[in-house]
């Protein structure tokens, strides 16, 4: 159970595709589009990239095939992918803790 | 759209495609109906094509490896994507760089291509190691290459010596029967000579031990070149006869197209081979031992046999023969027969010409690397911002320099491939300036090696141009970088030190090839303005070659007067023609390399060794002189009526004058050819002209005795003439004219005078032009090298410049300051140049005539066009310091 650190850290945009998914299952587009919106633009999924690493996510276990519509596939998140998704925000939320320790961004220090 | 995405998804792995395709396609389609532009198209586009193409290369790594750690493949990977990034991110740097380097790779690709041709390949026969060319030297008395007697042949063919030796005795001959009659060259040799070269024929048979001859076999084979020119490559010239000189011949073989006789030829190449014994008609019979009209041969060691055993052999030889024939062999003309390696034999003469350049070319490349290195070196200082933040999160600095050598290795590899590209380009172009007399240029191929070659300096380059701003970058470290550099844009004392020291280099490298290629151009200069002893402007001069059939009986021109009523009718015609002034004609045209040199007796006068008294015999008409501007110095020129009845009468020249009557007037002295027992008639020296450099306008040839054509006629003759205005148009009268008296007579060689003038001087102008060409872009790039440094080093010290302009420096001032700087650096550079120049410039001694290796000109001419450029070139950083203002200088920090 805590050997999730060969998946640690995440990549930004793997993160992000997670994160989408905790909600609810999604389908290629939804992803696409909920990952742009989210990460303010900052990660770009064109078609390509975004099926690549969504085999890699499958491969690795972390997220895993929904029922489809008939024509599209949907998407969700498997649980060692949302065990991986909340490590991976933990590991970010201290390492925040520990700028924020050194008083390098505003905000409530510990 | 939608058939544009599907078709590129059959890029993808096919497991890739089956698992994701329809659903990629449908996903697509969602997007396209919402956001369908062209730019969404564009991006999808590329994004498919770079997936498709990482998803196949991850597919790879896979199969070949588990995963684990940084995989090497990986960690270049990854470099090469970054440093592309980085190429793309500066394309100005990016394309100067690469023109830089592709200039000199794609130099030094063309030049070591004919380098690796000429002098590195064998010759191309089996075991080629072992060819040697036979050479008969008389050092006692100071002649080499003397030739060999066809008694001293057998003897040495029999002597058990060599495996196989075979005469190589180059004619020339007329070949008519079908067509235009035409002059070409015929090789006669020994029956063995195509199984001593272990060569085959390409059609037919190759000459071999049924076709022996005591003179000339009938059976003769034939050059490709030949073949297709003369017979439009007839599948069925076997067995066809051929007439040449009058005698008939049959081809019993063609000769594969890539097959060159490798030794002397009379002009160009061999186009006919054919066996002699060299004993009966026309050679002297019975064969004489004094007498060496063989001029060469060539053979081959016996298996295990090394030159030096060979050698030793041939001295015990030739000690043999001079006990055993006391009366042909004097003891004190210390004759020998020597082995000289075949390959050097043909190529030895061009190497000093092709290693000076192939070093010029690669000191070139060297220039163009240092401006680099300075190039990064600057880069570096504003890419420390990167370096520091990459040290910071964590990357070793083995890991920097690796990352910043795989830039410039790709940096180099790129460019090797555009010079690769370039240089196979313009080959043909290139090969069209290399002179036509460099042995085995049909060899040159840009092939595997040439590949690999081009592959090893760029890999070179770009460790070598990579390497000192590599290291000067990652050695400096974070905390140095705060201190120093506060804004992170500065350079440490330490980097500009090496900066510095990478200009003193390139203006040293720079100086070495400016003055090679000034004593290569003064050299050339002085060719060209030398006095070749005629005049050639409008002068056309065309050759004639009279049959020597092997059969006497069928020889129209065997007799001397049949042969001055020839002459005498050409020239009547030729000077009937009405844009002729004057005509003449030689035995021994200029510049062709027909000589005749033998030894003659001066009356009254008895010298020891035969070499003293060497003299080109030439024949000459009344006119002769007059056509080539040859001045008539005392007496009288030859007359019409110096006819074979009168009493003999010749011309000397200058040099002859000078040798043979010091002090004294010769005019009036008898002189006669050959030694002084000879049976040669007296000749009485009726005038004195001028020297004609016959040899070539770079060669200080043997003294002239010049005959009258009437008196001493030749078998080969040129006939000169001079127009008034430009001859060349003249060429097809004079054939016409000539063979209206014999239509059986090839004319060839139709030629201005001033171009065979032009020709004879071109390895010196192909030398001159490529080190030339070498040079400036050398004193280019360190024009740009110290012009960069001074502009880099002025942006630094704006501030500095700045106050001192505030504390009222004067802009003359702040100029001196800066080209002081740039000085010193040039003065450094030109200095170190200098004395490697006097190391590197002993090279060039066989290539340069008439100038010093340490010509004191060109050494104090060429270091101050250096300077003047480089100072130029730092006037205008310097010019522009004078420029910032003050206040806006203070207040830039």
């Amino acid at each position: 159970m805590a050997d999730l650190h060969h998946l640690l850290p995440l990549k930004p945009s793997d993160f992000h595709v997670l994160l989408t998914l905790s909600d609810g299952a999604r389908h290629g587009y939804g992803i696409m589009k909920d990952v742009e919106g989210e990460s303010r633009g900052e990660v770009r999924l064109e078609i390509g990239s975004l099926y690549r690493l969504l085999g890699r996510l499958i491969d690795e276990g972390l997220i895993e095939e929904a029922d489809g519509d008939g024509r599209r596939r949907y998407y969700q998140l498997s649980r060692l992918g949302r065990r991986v998704l909340k490590a991976e925000a933990e590991r970010l939320a201290s390492l925040v803790d520990l700028v924020r320790m050194r008083k390098l961004l505003p905000g409530t220090g510990a | 759209m939608r058939g544009l995405v599907k078709t590129l998804l059959w890029l993808f792995p096919a497991g890739f495609r089956r698992r994701f395709g329809g659903d990629m396609l449908a996903t697509f389609e969602d997007r396209w109906r919402e956001h369908g532009s062209w730019r969404l198209a564009a991006r999808t586009v590329a994004d498919l094509t770079s997936s498709a193409i990482a998803e196949r290369f991850s597919n790879l790594r896979e199969q070949r490896k588990p995963r684990k750690g940084d995989s090497f493949m990986k960690i270049l990977m990854q470099d090469v994507r970054f440093a592309l990034r980085m190429f793309i991110k500066s394309p100005g740097f990016t394309a100067v760089v690469i023109l830089t380097l592709a200039l000199g790779i794609g130099a030094n690709t063309a030049i070591f291509s004919i380098v690796d041709a000429v002098l590195l390949r064998p010759l191309p026969f089996p075991e080629a190691g072992q060819l040697v060319r036979v050479v008969d030297n008389a050092r006692g008395v100071g002649l080499k290459d003397i030739g060999m007697s066809v008694p001293e042949l057998k003897d040495l063919q029999r002597s058990g010596i060599f495996g196989q030796m075979s005469a190589a005795w180059p004619v020339d001959g007329n070949v008519t029967g079908d067509g235009k009659p035409e002059r070409i060259e015929l090789l006669a040799v020994s029956p063995n000579y195509f199984a001593l070269l272990g060569v085959r024929a390409h059609l037919g048979r190759v000459l071999g031990d049924e076709d022996r001859a005591e003179g000339f076999c009938e059976s003769v084979v034939l050059s490709d070149g030949l073949w297709r020119r003369l017979y439009g490559a007839d599948p069925n010239i076997l067995g066809r006869k051929v007439r040449l000189d009058n005698d008939v011949y049959v081809v019993v073989g063609v000769m594969p197209p890539e097959f060159r006789h490798p030794g002397r030829t009379v002009a160009t190449d061999v186009e006919m081979w054919g066996t002699a014994g060299f004993a009966a008609d026309p050679f002297p019979k019975p064969p004489i031992r004094a007498q060496r009209f063989v001029p060469g041969a060539i053979a081959r060691l016996k298996p295990g046999m090394t030159l030096q055993q060979a050698q030793e052999r041939l001295n015990a030889f030739t000690a043999a023969s001079t006990r055993e024939y006391p009366n042909d062999y004097r003891v004190d003309s210390k004759w020998s027969v020597d082995l000289e390696p075949l390959h050097e034999a043909v190529v030895g003469n061009v190497r000093p010409l092709l290693l000076v350049l192939l070093a010029a070319v690669a000191l070139m490349l060297l220039t163009g690397c240092v401006n680099i290195a300075n190039l990064l070196l600057a880069r570096a200082s504003g890419r420390q911002r990167e370096v520091a933040i990459r040290q910071a999160l964590g990357a070793a600095r083995g890991r920097l320099i690796r990352q910043l050598l795989t830039e410039s290795v790709l940096l180099s590899l790129i460019s090797g491939i555009v010079g690769l590209a370039a240089a196979f380009g313009t080959m043909n172009l290139f090969l069209r300036i290399v002179p036509s007399k460099m042995p085995r240029l049909n060899e040159v191929a840009v092939d595997f090696r040439v590949l690999l070659f081009a592959l090893l300096i760029s890999l070179l380059t770009g460790l070598f141009f990579g390497l000192a701003p590599a290291l000067q970058t990652a050695r400096f470290s974070l905390t140095d970088s705060l201190k120093e550099g506060g804004r992170g844009a500065g350079r440490s004392r330490r980097q500009n030190r090496m900066s510095d020291l990478l200009v003193v280099a390139e203006f040293a490298i720079c100086m070495i090839l400016m003055i090679g290629a000034g004593l290569l151009v003064k050299s050339f200069w002085k060719l060209t303005h030398l006095d070749p002893g005629f005049n050639p402007q409008n002068v056309l001069a065309a050759r004639v070659w009279l049959p020597t059939p092997n059969d006497p009986k069928l020889d129209p021109y065997l007799k001397p007067e049949q042969r001055a009523i020839f002459l005498r009718e050409v020239l009547r015609r030729m000077r009937a023609l009405p844009s002729v002034s004057s005509a003449g004609i030689t035995s021994n045209l200029p510049l062709t390399g027909n000589t005749n040199t033998a030894p003659i007796a001066i009356e009254g006068q008895t010298t020891l060794s035969a070499d003293a008294t060497l003299a080109e015999l030439v024949s000459v008409s009344p006119d002769y002189f007059t056509v080539m501007g040859t001045p008539l110095l005392d007496g009288r020129f030859l007359s019409d009526s110096d006819q074979l009845t009168s009493p003999g009468v010749v011309l000397i020249d200058r040099s002859t004058a000078a040798r043979f009557f010091p002090g004294r007037s010769p005019l009036g002295k008898r002189l006669k050819t050959g030694r002084l027992q000879s049976n040669a008639p007296w000749v009485t020296i009726v005038g004195l002209v001028g020297d004609i450099r016959h040899d070539g306008v770079d060669i200080d040839g043997v003294p002239h005795v010049y005959f009258s054509i009437y008196q001493r006629a030749p078998k080969t003759f040129g006939i000169v003439l001079r127009s008034p205005a430009d001859p060349s148009p003249l060429g097809d009268t004079v054939r016409r004219e000539v063979q209206a008296v014999d239509p059986a007579l090839p004319i060839f060689g139709v030629r201005l005078m001033s171009d065979m003038v032009t020709a004879s001087l071109a390895p010196h102008r192909f030398s001159a032009q490529l080190m030339g060409a070498f040079a400036v872009l050398a004193l280019g790039l360190a024009a740009i090298g110290i012009y960069g440094v001074l502009a880099y080093s002025i942006g630094q010290r704006t501030r500095e410049i700045g106050i001192r302009m505030a504390l009222g420096a004067r802009r003359s001032e702040v100029v001196r300051m800066i080209l002081g700087q740039g000085m010193r650096l040039i003065l450094a550079g030109v200095g170190v140049g200098v004395v490697f120049a006097l190391g590197f410039t002993r090279l060039l001694s066989k290539l340069v005539y008439g100038v010093g290796a340490t010509d004191p000109v060109v050494f104090a001419v060429v270091p101050l066009v250096l300077v003047l450029a480089a100072l130029l070139a730092s006037y205008l950083p310097a010019h522009r310091a004078t420029r910032i203002d003050p206040v806006i200088a203070l207040r830039a920090e």
